[in-house]
């Protein structure tokens, strides 16, 4: 059975409550009744930060009510359009804060949420500690995006184009690593594309070996975080 | 308190062990409270479908995120189905699309819980798939349709 020491060291009672400390108002955007209330637990173990309230949506209206200071969209449920979001948002209160929460570990969905005017990107297996610190250093003025992801884009950005990455898929692998994603089998993943069993094997095993993995489910999951597939 | 269930003819409780598959690991430790709060025993949290951990485990309810794990939903609830046949397979899902929960009761799900319901909802919908072998959210249309193309999309796009 599993413990809840994890919980423990984020229970709120391991928290001192400073009366007087300036607190910032947070607006939770998720569509998720039971994550909505996590992270309201989550981001209210620390004193200086205020949850007000949560919805599944930015509107004008719960803009006006609820005067943020800062906003944390989970932009995986629901149908966030993030533009119109921060649109809105900064309509209303032009120096709200913005942070956008995501499974996602793909550097185009940062950079898509960047582009949108979000002043923070978190990706949604962090540790609460870690969120806490994101939501903070947004609120202090900087912009906040997941260590992985930017120094993916870093490493994509040096080589310049000149020189391919040696862990980059060709595009055959891409196409096996997204029939491995769709649950096929070696022998099915070589009816489909008209080549021998054998040479998919071939192809898996450069997978595995570019991933660093040793089993289809983890390529899987892999090709799915980073957006592969 | 334990929660338990009752099988068949006898009265002799039987604990509920659950295995969570949650891969949104920021709030995988708050399905694991919400359970043990209900009297459950979490036996595993998985951030994907690690099949062998869930047979080595033999939990009674695996309570899967079918919008984020690796494959497409109606695949992983049939490979659930076939790698734990004894569980109740509880479906989370964001989707409300009409005919939805019966894909995937059909696809090996006892219990099928859109992602609107609240924490209590959630431990009194798997009580009663428990109790009765199904539940399936009244927010879901339950019009029986077969899987279609699209469901074979997983919910990362």
């Amino acid at each position: 059975m599993l413990t809840s020491a994890y919980l423990q060291t984020v229970t709120r009672e391991s928290q001192p409550v400073q009366a007087k400390a300036p607190v910032s108002r947070t607006f939770i955007i998720e569509a998720q009744a039971l994550m909505a209330k996590a992270l309201s637990q989550m981001i209210t173990l620390d004193p200086s930060l205020l949850v007000v309230g949560d919805a599944d949506a930015i509107t004008e209206a719960n803009v006006r009510t609820m005067r943020p200071d800062f906003i944390l969209v989970d932009i995986d449920a629901g149908q966030i359009d993030l533009t119109e979001a921060v649109r809105i948002s900064r309509g209303v209160l032009p120096n709200v804060k913005i942070c956008a929460l995501s499974i996602h570990l793909q550097p185009d969905v940062m950079q898509r949420c960047l582009s949108a005017g979000v002043d923070g990107y978190v990706v949604k297996d962090v540790t609460p500690s870690e969120l806490l610190r994101a939501i903070k250093s947004v609120l202090s003025g900087e912009t906040y995006v997941d260590p992985r992801i930017a120094g993916r884009l870093l490493r994509r950005r040096s080589t310049n184009d000149r020189y391919p990455d040696p862990n980059e898929l060709s595009s055959r692998e891409v196409e096996v690593v997204r029939l491995i994603v769709a649950g096929m089998s070696n022998k099915e993943i070589s009816a489909t594309l008209h080549l021998s069993e054998k040479t998919i094997k071939n192809h898996v095993s450069r997978i595995f070996s570019k991933f660093n993995c040793t089993a289809r489910t983890q390529a899987a999951v892999h090709a799915l975080r980073t957006g592969l597939a | 308190m334990q929660y338990s269930a009752t099988r068949g003819a006898s009265r002799k409780p039987v604990a509920v062990l659950v295995g969570i598959i949650e891969p949104q690991a920021l709030f995988a430790p708050f399905l694991t409270r919400l359970f043990a709060d209900a009297g459950f025993s979490v036996v595993a949290s998985l951030e994907s479908m690690e099949l062998d951990e869930l047979r080595r485990k033999e939990p009674t309810v695996v309570f899967v995120d079918i919008d984020f794990i690796e494959f497409e939903a109606v695949t992983a609830l049939r490979q659930l189905r076939g790698a734990v046949p004894n569980a109740t397979i509880c479906a989370y899902t964001a989707r409300t699309d009409e005919g939805w929960g019966g894909v995937c009761s059909r696809a090996g799900a006892n219990c099928v819980l859109s992602k609107s319901t609240t924490p209590s909802e959630i431990v009194a919908g798997i009580r009663h798939a428990l109790r009765v072998g199904t539940f399936v959210d009244p927010r879901f249309d339950n019009r029986d349709r077969e899987p279609s193309d699209e469901d074979t999309s997983n919910g990362l796009g």
